[in-house]
């Protein structure tokens, strides 16, 4: 999964409907689904916001099938993650206060550490 | 200026007395306290108290039973301030103006760089809750309403959460001071979650991220003082050791253990120790000492009242460094004097506190002062009548039946830097034999340059 998405509206809206649907949906019943709510797309244009969307990783096309490769949440998470990441371990770090700083340590720091911790808890 | 230099000053004593006191106490005093006393170093960064000068002067003239100065005469120099009132405008001496333009070009960064980084959080803010809706909220929403009414905390606490296992490394932190937002990214499981949420709700309650973000403003106010970005760094750790402190209060070892544990599993990153640094890393050396505060028999610590008296006694000390503060001086200047307020805006000078009557009278005594010195010691009567006083004067003549006329006995005393002082007595002269007898001492005063 990228850390953010770049996607228009219309791309945002034809991922909205594809999160509305448990699993994954034939491209001619997408079209459908948009004709009823009343879009004026062309099949052309659906396609063509299909294949950015599969460019763009969030989505994956089979056999006609269409299918998401992240969830909603993903998907948010990921729009969210710079500012996070901002905040969060940033130079905006001075606006919150954080649990723990952001990757502190190594895996072998975490490994020393925890037989320190060992040691601590015997006395 | 001089007042952000004193607040510089007064912050970075109480500053390195908490460094001493800290080294000094070892690990006796705990992190709660320790955190009580950064938090008062950030006051004496940021508050100014020129009126405790004030304060402590009349308190001390109090208990050394000192009489009041001489009324009306001070005098300043050219390097110190000095605002002239003349006919309802307000005419500055050069000093002011210099201090008044450092000031103004410290005081415009400082905004800026607050403005930017606030506004950069607010975009990053509403990014946050732009996409609120998309994340999940968990069912830790119940858990934080507990511990709100537990903690007795009348502000609302926002929460966006994610336990998603695909959530990229673990973010947990906490936001904004009036509505605060707890911010929620990890896969730890419920008795982990409920360790951190209370972490970040004790945060809530002490209104910790109001108090980062003065620290913050320490640091862009007093940016050139190396000790304060000493301060900011201890002012994170110290704020999380107390933190954890007050999370595990009452808890047992294995409990404390455990909670150790969840600090390094959340600090854990997926970069490889650097191969030339041998031992811990400095983030590594910081979460130790965290640990180590985290197991730390809290009995071995001093006791509230003994910390008490520790932080007392530092901020008392400490607050005697208001003697540092130098005031701007005022004077009201007569409307057609210009004579005198060329020297008072170019020149060392006498001033008097006061009202318009008072300067009338005093300036009639300067000219008097300046136009009647005419020997090193004189009298003079009171109809105005000038008499050398020499030494040998002082001998008295047994024979005379003395007719004492009353009047003002003159000192003056020339400085070798081309001032000088001029001391009035009441004084009685004998008008038969010219001897002088010489009383209280009436007023002193200084000039610079000597006028005679």
């Amino acid at each position: 999964m990228k850390s953010e998405y770049q996607i228009s509206d219309s791309e945002l809206e034809v991922m909205k409907m594809l999160w509305q649907q448990k699993e994954s949906i034939k491209q001619s019943q997408l079209f459908q689904l948009f004709e009823n709510e009343g879009k004026e797309w062309k099949r052309q244009t659906l396609n063509t916001f299909l294949s950015r969307l599969e460019g763009k990783g969030l989505i994956k096309r089979e056999k006609g099938m269409v299918s998401v490769v992240c969830d909603e949440e993903e998907y948010n998470f990921a729009q969210v993650k710079s500012a996070i990441d901002n905040l969060y371990g940033g130079k905006l770090s001075s606006f919150i206060a954080a649990f723990i700083k952001k990757e502190a340590v190594s895996k072998e720091d975490a490994e020393e550490l925890n037989q320190y911790l060992k040691t601590l808890k015997k006395k | 200026m001089n007042y952000i230099l004193t607040l510089c000053l007064s912050g970075s004593v109480m500053g390195l007395m908490y460094f001493a006191i800290k080294h000094m106490a070892s690990s006796r005093l705990s992190a709660e306290w320790q955190y009580r006393m950064i938090k008062g170093v950030i006051i004496f960064y940021l508050l100014p108290l020129p009126f405790l000068k004030k304060f402590y002067v009349a308190a001390l003239n109090r208990i050394m039973r000192k009489e009041q100065p001489v009324q009306g005469i001070l005098q300043i120099y050219q390097d110190k301030s000095l605002i002239v009132f003349q006919e309802g405008k307000l005419i500055f001496n050069e000093s002011f103006k210099i201090q008044f333009h450092a000031l103004l070009i410290w005081a415009v960064i400082t905004t800026c760089v607050i403005l930017w980084q606030s506004v950069r959080y607010l975009i990053n803010r509403q990014r946050l809750s732009q996409y609120r809706q998309g994340i999940k909220v968990a069912a830790d929403v119940k858990q934080i309403e507990q511990f709100r009414e537990q903690y007795a905390i009348q502000r609302k606490i926002e929460y966006i959460g994610s336990s998603n296992k695909n959530s990229q490394n673990n973010a947990v932190f906490t936001t904004g001071f009036f509505r605060p937002t707890i911010f929620c990214f990890t896969e730890a499981g419920s008795w982990e979650k409920e360790m951190i949420l209370r972490h970040e709700i004790i945060h809530i309650k002490r209104w910790d991220v109001l108090w980062r973000v003065l620290m913050f403003g320490v640091q862009i106010a007093h940016w050139y003082n190396p000790l304060v970005w000493l301060l900011s760094r201890e002012f994170d750790k110290v704020c999380e050791m107390s933190c954890d402190e007050r999370v595990l209060q009452g808890e047992s070892n294995e409990l404390k253990g455990r909670y150790g544990k969840l600090l390094i599993a959340m600090a854990m990153g997926e970069e490889k120790r650097k191969p030339y640094i041998l031992g811990l890393s400095k983030s590594g050396e910081q979460l130790k000492e965290r640990i180590d505060n985290v197991m730390r028999d809290g009995k071995r610590c001093f006791g509230k009242l003994v910390s008490a008296c520790i932080v007392g006694a530092m901020v008392l000390l400490n607050s005697l460094t208001v003697f540092a503060y130098e005031d701007v001086q005022f004077a009201n200047a007569e409307k057609d004097n210009e004579r005198y307020l060329e020297s008072v805006l170019k020149n060392d000078v006498e001033f008097i506190p006061g009202g318009e009557e008072e300067v009338q009278k005093y300036s009639k005594l300067v000219d008097f002062i300046k136009d009647e010195i005419i020997y090193e010691s004189q009298f003079t009567d009171v109809e105005g009548n000038i008499y050398p006083v020499y030494e040998n004067e002082a001998e008295s003549y047994a024979v005379c039946e003395h007719n004492f006329v009353a009047g003002t006995y003159k000192e003056h005393e020339k400085h070798s830097d081309g001032s000088c002082v001029l001391i009035l007595y009441y004084a009685e002269r004998c008008a038969k034999c010219g001897i002088v007898q010489i009383g209280k001492e009436q007023s002193r005063i200084n000039f610079q340059p000597c006028p005679h």
